[in-house]
């Protein structure tokens, strides 16, 4: 076990941390021009990952 | 002398008169320009030798920062007097507008040049003298890059918010071909150039100058259209 | 599920994949050690980056040929993705250069180069909400990804140039060795989440420009 590992868990976890970041960020701004265009349903991309 | 470099000519002409009458925007930059290599000065220390090394990237920074600051009053003159649609109401190909603008700027940097580098050779002690001949050529292609990136971009600018920001935002990223090829030429001229280098930096100015300008001036009319 | 949904589950499932294999399954490298494992993040996502900047390319000269928004809200949603590949690769990139050159910034090209796309690709995003018209936003958008790529091949061979004043540029050639199918899985599932992001990115981009045109003062 070296701190190389500290290295890798930094970047892997930066990765994922990103993407969950991005996905939330989208899905808030999804939420936030959905209902005002009075297409609710359709714009959220409920479900989807994130 | 064809339409299109005429009505160009007609643009600089406005340009020159309206700057000669006043003349305190160019006072104002040259000062600025002054103290910009003062400040190297007291930033780097009186250490002679390595001023002297630093010459040329010195002296091209004070560039860049000084004619960023003059790009700003390009159109922005335009836009004070009514607006660039203005422009457009002259007869003709718009490439005009910018091809005139491009000229205006190469003049206020020329001038700017003129105070520039023996004020640089002074307070730096380098010879530029010695090399004016190969120096002029780097100077020339150096300022030719950046008139024709910067006059393209406070065009698209000119409009919105924050253009001081945005200016040398979009600008900065853009003039790494040109700083860098002026600053090894230059360089590699006061030094000699030993390595041989020189020519290889002024191709790639010269290749970037003439790419930069057939897609400025081919992309310019989509930038004023309204 | 729509079908989008769909490919975005896939793309998770397959970086989900890749980052099991990358971290706990594949043994650490004879030459580099165990830090090699940053290696199958970092080179996919540097692709998707260059992937993304092409496409606001592309995107930017439909725009400016057919004159369709829908181009230019495709360019942008590219570019919002491709600055966050650029900064996810310049920090991976850092945390696998200090513990394999000691230091955490080279003037490397390619390093100096996915730098400076930054400031360029915010310098576009950032003209775009400062601009109020749709259609002068697009224009000038268009351009400036245009001109973008045009001066980005340049500016990496002239600090290419420079830097090879002082050394030979330093590069990570050995991965291609034994490793290229963890990286190929790399390749395919950061390319789907491209995909995926880009196009969700896209639809929300149209809500938003339709709300804008039809509320007054919203947007």
């Amino acid at each position: 076990m070296n701190d190389h590992w500290l290295f890798i868990g930094a970047g892997y976890g930066i990765t994922w941390v990103t993407l969950c970041w991005y996905l939330l960020r989208l899905r808030r701004r999804e939420r936030a021009a959905a209902p005002a265009s009075g297409r609710g349903g359709e714009g959220a991309g409920a479900g989807g990952p994130g | 002398m064809s339409a299109l470099a005429r009505r160009a000519a007609a643009i600089l002409w406005k340009d020159i008169l309206s700057e000669t009458r006043t003349r305190q925007g160019f006072t104002a930059m040259l000062s600025f320009a002054a103290l910009v290599l003062f400040m190297f000065g007291f930033a780097i220390g009186v250490d002679n030798d390595l001023l002297g090394r630093l010459a040329g990237g010195l002296l091209w920074v004070a560039i860049v920062f000084t004619g960023t600051l003059s790009l700003g009053r390009t159109f922005q003159n335009e836009e004070l007097a009514g607006g660039t649609h203005l422009l457009r109401l002259y007869p003709g190909d718009v490439r005009a507008i910018y091809l005139g603008k491009l000229a205006g700027n190469l003049v206020v940097l020329a001038a700017l040049e003129v105070v520039l580098f023996p004020a640089a050779a002074i307070l730096y002690r380098v010879d530029f003298a010695a090399q004016a001949g190969p120096l002029l050529l780097v100077a020339a292609l150096g300022t030719f890059g950046f008139s024709v990136i910067g006059t393209f971009f406070s065009a698209l600018t000119v409009h919105l918010r924050a253009r001081e920001l945005l200016l040398p935002l979009l600008l900065f990223p853009a003039l790494v071909p040109v700083v860098l090829g002026s600053v090894g030429a230059t360089e590699a001229f006061l030094a000699g150039d030993p390595l041989g280098r020189a020519g290889g930096w002024l191709r790639l100015l010269a290749s970037y100058d003439v790419i930069l300008f057939v897609v400025c001036v081919w992309i310019f009319p989509v930038v004023l259209e309204e | 599920m729509n079908r989008l949904t769909m490919l975005g589950w896939l793309a998770i499932a397959l970086i989900a994949v890749g980052t099991v294999l990358g971290l706990a399954v594949l043994p650490a490298d004879a030459l580099q050690g165990e830090v090699q494992r940053l290696l199958y993040v970092h080179v996919p996502v540097a692709w998707v980056m260059m992937l993304a900047f092409f496409v606001v390319f592309l995107m930017s000269i439909l725009y400016l040929v057919q004159r369709r928004l829908k181009w230019d809200l495709l360019a942008v949603s590219a570019a919002e993705l491709g600055v966050v590949a650029a900064v996810l690769t310049l920090i991976l990139g850092t945390l696998w250069g200090r513990p394999t050159w000691g230091i955490w910034w080279a003037w490397d090209p390619r390093i100096t180069t996915t730098a400076l796309l930054v400031p360029i690709y915010t310098g576009y995003l950032v003209v775009r909400s400062m601009a109020e018209d749709p259609d002068r936003r697009a224009r000038w958008a268009a351009v400036i990804g245009l001109i973008a790529f045009v001066q980005v091949p340049i500016v990496y061979l002239s600090v290419f140039w420079w830097r090879s004043l002082h050394q030979p540029p330093s590069s990570p050639q050995s991965m291609w060795s034994a490793y290229g199918l963890v990286v190929l899985l790399g390749f395919v599932a950061y390319t789907l989440a491209f995909a995926y992001l880009w196009l969700r990115r896209y639809r929300l981009a149209a809500t938003e420009l339709e709300l804008e045109l039809s509320g007054p003062e919203e947007g």
